[in-house]
This record gives structure tokens, sequence and C-alpha cells, in this order.
């Protein structure tokens, strides 16, 4: 079967000229990373802070485009789209981000939000209220926050409504970058528990980041480690939770706090 | 990782704590009857979701409620058999930073970016212990060794160090001036994993070398299970469950706690569903009557909504808030 998402030798450099000298050091914060996605499963990425989790994540969606590699998604190489081509396939696949109150603007009604999104994704304003209304009632709100303004919601809420407004499209292809690391613990297992339904329901396949190696070893079908930009582990969960190749994957589950002890 | 304080003598008793805050003119009670005491020589972890009053009773501790939107606090907070909310400013000075000290999750917030890690050591030392020049030189080697921060570091601003090693420096400051009670407030939740292990080793060695009683809050509850001797959980503004580390992540008492557990994700869990504590912690401003859970509580009765429970002691050194405790009914397939 071929993969939803395959990712190609995917390498991304930035270069920082500095203002006096002409000298140009290049950081290099993905290295040829490669891996593939099955459709309507979800790759766990963990890595610590600096690993290149959240540059690998807009590389990837060519947000930033890659210095080099391949990423195709549902077999379309995206690097041979034009522009418009591209802003297309960017409905196929979303970017969910870690902070929902930086992702919403504080001043736009929530119908608003999402109308944006939705006419971004081509539905005709006259169908926009009631897509909206579906939007919200997905993510287990209703047609009585519409009116509203993100403040009005707690953090759990706008992530809900960050979620709503990033399935505006339709897509198949969601990337979760630390999607519940700013919430509470008992509204994390909400938001991770109707992540995993709409999964089911959609039939969407995910790439979760996340630094926290609980919450990937529960989600993941695959699980890969980024260290330096390099992934230095990846494999299906089974195998990466159990036989770990790379020295360092061994390192981080040692020093993760385990919750529920083996039984 | 865990040891056990062999007397129960305390160092630090919180009595009906109430903390009282006015927000949109609305008034909220961030604290409602809160009582704590910290055992000498243990690590205390303090869990609780945004909300629960996990800061302002730190605060509290320190006596550093102010601010337009503080209206009051009442209670009392022993220490050395003195209430530390009737101390004048002065007094309690000397007792702030010097033996009750603080650690908190952004060092590099509370590090002045101005001086160097060696002038915040010694102008402590000064303010404090009137230490002069020489001798200070020699205390700040020491502390440095303490928290194993290379000699370089003195002559290091915040900034030029990693999130670990400003969190070390935070911790040296910290203990300083030999404190008695060290709050710590989310020291590693801004930190990397290997990071993080290093810090809490770190912690658990100077409270077995320095004999230092450690008030830690963290909302993450794994960290909590690693590092601290007994728990306590906070919802709605008061202490509603507090055990023994083992009893209380093993044998939960409070239909909250249970469930909170059971709401963290592991390999373990895999391929079932999350367990889910519906609706969200309340409000200060809105705190539901009566039991503060009882609208997100499986097995609420009607008293739950009238009746107040109070903490009381279930069995020995397990104490809770609640009219049924431990009769939450576990989820099929949760043991084996």
């Amino acid at each position: 079967m071929t993969p939803f998402v395959s990712v190609e030798g995917l390498s991304k450099t930035y270069t920082a000229r500095s203002l006096l000298r002409r000298s140009r050091a290049a950081t290099h914060a993905v290295r040829d990373v490669s891996f593939a996605i099955a459709r309507n499963t979800i790759m766990g990425l963990a890595g610590e802070s600096g690993s290149g989790k959240s540059t690998l994540a807009r590389a990837l969606v060519h947000l930033d485009p890659p210095s080099s590699g391949e990423v195709r998604v549902a077999g379309i190489p995206l690097a041979r789209l034009g522009r418009r081509g591209l802003r297309k396939a960017r409905r196929r696949m979303q970017i969910v981000f870690q902070d929902p109150h930086g992702a919403l603007n504080p001043r736009l009604r929530i119908k608003y939000s999402l109308g944006e999104a939705l006419a971004n994704a081509g539905v005709p304003r006259r169908e926009r209220r009631a897509r909206a209304v579906e939007l919200l009632r997905l993510v287990g709100l209703g047609p009585e926050h519409l009116d509203r303004y993100p403040r009005a919601f707690s953090g759990g809420q706008k992530q809900r409504i960050v979620i709503a407004r990033a399935l505006a499209g339709k897509p198949e292809f969601l990337i979760l970058d630390e999607p519940v690391s700013s919430l509470d613990v008992s509204i994390q297992a909400q938001i991770i528990n109707l992540l995993m339904d709409l999964k089911q329901r959609f039939g969407l396949t995910y790439l979760f980041i996340s630094h926290d190696l609980s919450l990937v070893s529960y989600v993941s079908d695959s699980i890969g480690i980024l260290q330096d930009g390099r992934l230095v582990e990846y494999g299906p969960a089974e195998q990466v939770l159990k036989q770990p190749r790379s020295e360092y994957t061994r390192a981080l589950f040692d020093a993760s706090p385990a919750m529920h002890r083996e039984r | 990782m865990q040891g056990r304080t062999g007397d129960h003598a305390c160092v630090l008793q919180v009595r009906d704590l109430h903390v009282t805050f006015k927000a949109d003119g609305e008034s909220a009670e961030a604290l409602r009857g809160m009582n704590l005491d910290l055992r000498q020589g243990e690590i205390h972890g303090l869990v609780g979701e945004s909300g629960a009053g996990k800061s302002v009773l730190l605060h509290t501790l320190l006596n550093l409620n102010r601010g337009a939107s503080f209206v009051r606090t009442t209670g009392r907070v022993l220490y050395e058999e003195r209430n530390l909310l009737e101390l004048f400013e002065p007094e309690i000075r000397r007792i702030r930073g010097a033996e009750i000290a603080i650690v908190f999750q952004e060092p590099a917030k509370h590090l002045n970016p101005g001086l160097t890690i060696e002038e915040h050591i010694r102008d402590l030392l000064r303010y404090h212990l009137g230490v002069t020049r020489r001798p200070a030189g020699a205390r700040t080697a020491e502390l440095l060794e303490l928290v194993e921060l290379p000699l370089r570091v003195l002559r290091q601003y915040a900034f030029e160090l990693s999130g670990g090693m400003q969190q070390r420096a935070m911790i040296a400051l910290a203990i300083a001036c030999n404190p008695r009670v060290l709050l710590a407030d989310e020291p590693t939740t801004a930190l990397d994993v290997t990071v993080q292990r290093q810090i809490l080793e770190l912690l658990l060695r100077l409270r077995a070398e320095l004999g230092l009683s450690v008030l830690f809050v963290s909302h993450d509850l794994a960290v909590v299970r690693e590092v601290a001797d007994r728990v306590s959980v906070l919802y709605g503004g008061k202490l509603i469950e507090n055990a023994e580390n083992s009893a209380l992540f093993d044998r939960a008492l409070h239909p909250y706690t249970e469930l909170l557990l059971r709401s963290v994700p592991s390999a373990a869990m895999r391929g079932r569903a999350l367990n889910v504590i519906p609706g969200t912690v309340p409000d200060a401003t809105a705190v539901p009557p009566g039991c503060a859970f009882h609208p997100r509580c499986p097995i609420a009765a009607e008293r739950c909504a009238i009746e107040l429970p109070e903490l009381r002691a279930h069995h020995e050194d397990h104490s809770v808030a609640c009219f049924f405790p431990g009769q939450l009914v576990e989820p099929a397939g949760r043991q084996g």
C-alpha cells in the first residue's frame, strides 16, 4: 500500500548572515529526514526543544519550503505544485498549533473565524453559517457559540474551535503540533479523545508532535524521535516502545517520568 | 526515590486559609479554607489544575498578596510558632527568601539580566546575613558546588546559561541562606525531560543533605509521583485529598483524584479511550455550592450539592474531603 504522506531526504537549512562579517553560518535545523505515514494512522514525533520538530512540520507543508528532499501527500509531490496548486493542496492538510489563545483573532467573533476558513475552502457564502454550526457540533460545541469572541472561551474550548476551523476544508491530513501541551490534565484527555474520534470518523491521517513521551506512546501507530534535526529512531510504535534502536531514545524514555508503571 | 519522615514535626502549618480577590467587580475566593501540614524533611507534592489555588497558596505563604485586585486574607500560616500573616513587612522580609525560599518555573524571569550570578548571590548574602565581600566568596563557591555548576558560571549572566543551568542557579540562590523550607513552583515544567530528571535528582539530594522541607507544586502527576513523599490534591481552592505517595496514586479516595489519574495517557492505555472528566475546572468567581466537584462527579448525590464535605482522616495518614470516599467503581478491564 502506498503511504498517504511520504517524506524523502527532507532537509531544512537556515543561513544567518551576520551584520558585520560577510560569513554565513548555516544551521541545519532538519537533516535528511525520511518517513511515511499510512492513511488513517498516526505518526508520533517526539524530541527535546530545538530538535527540529516544528521546523519539520512547517517544511512538510511547505510553509517554509524545504532546502532539499521531497514531500508527497496523496502521491502528489508538493514541490512541483505552483503557488495556486499548493494553496489548493493545503486545504487537504492543516496544522493545529499548541497555543489556542494565539491562534484565534481576539477581535473576531467565532462565526467570522470559521467563516474565513470556510471561504478559503470555497464554501459559498449562504452555506457558511450552516457549515460553521456543523463544525462546532463536530467538536462538541453548539450554535450558541457562534456570536462569541475568543475571550469568552476556556483554553480547552478554544482548542476545540481551532480544531473545528482546521476541519473547514475537509482535510485528510492534520499536523498536530503540541495540541494539548498548554491545557489542564483533565482537558487534555477531552481533546485527545476528540482527536481520536475525528480520526476514526473521517479517516484522517495525523502527524502528532509532542515533547510528552507518554502521550506519544499512547496515540501513535508509528513513532519518530528527532535529535538535533535527525530522525534517530523511526518505526512501528510497539517496536520503538519495546526495543528502541537508538541509545538516545532509551535515554529519553528512562528520563521521562512515568505515571503508570508496567503492570 | 522516596524517603519517609520518622516523626511528624511540622515546619509549616496552614490553617483555614481564605484568600479573596476581586475580578471584574466580582469577588473571587481563590482559597476557601485551606489546611496543609508541611512535615520536617518531606517533599510534599501539591497537585491541581489551573485555578485550583496552587500559586495563590505559594504567594500567601510568603505574604506576597497585594495589588489592586487583592482584597483580603484570613486564617493562619504558622512557622516557628508565629503566624506569618500577622508579621510586619520588615519581619517577613527576614524570613522570605532566607528561611522560606522559592524556586520558580521560569528562572530567567526572576533573575536580573543586568547582574552576574555571583552578584545575585552576593547581594542576597549581604542583605540577609550581612556577609561581607571575602567570606561571601567562599560561600558562593560552595553553593555552586552544591548545585553542580562550574565556577565560571559566577561571571556569567542568566541569558548566557541554558534553561537547566538557570534553574540550578536559581536553586543556588534559594538555598544560599540555609532555608528550612523550599517552595518549588513548577520548577521543571519548562525543561526538557533529560534536564528535568537532573533537576529532580538535585532537589532530592539537597533535601537529604540540607534537611530541607519542600513544597513541590506541579500540574504534572507523573513528576509528583516520582519525587513526593506525600501528596495533596487541590480543587476549587480547597485541599480535597492528602496521603502518602503510594497510597494516593494506588488507592485514591476522592473521585476527582481517581478520575484525574485515569485521564493521563500512557503506553499502557493504548487502544482504549482516555477517561474524561466532563466540564471544566470551576472559576474562582463561581465555585459551585457544596462540594466544588459535584457538578462533574459521576457519583454525586443530593447532599453533595448542599453540604460542604470537610477534609477528614479516612484511615491513618490518608485524608479526604468527600461523602463517598473510594466509592468510584473501577472501569472494566483496568486490572491485570
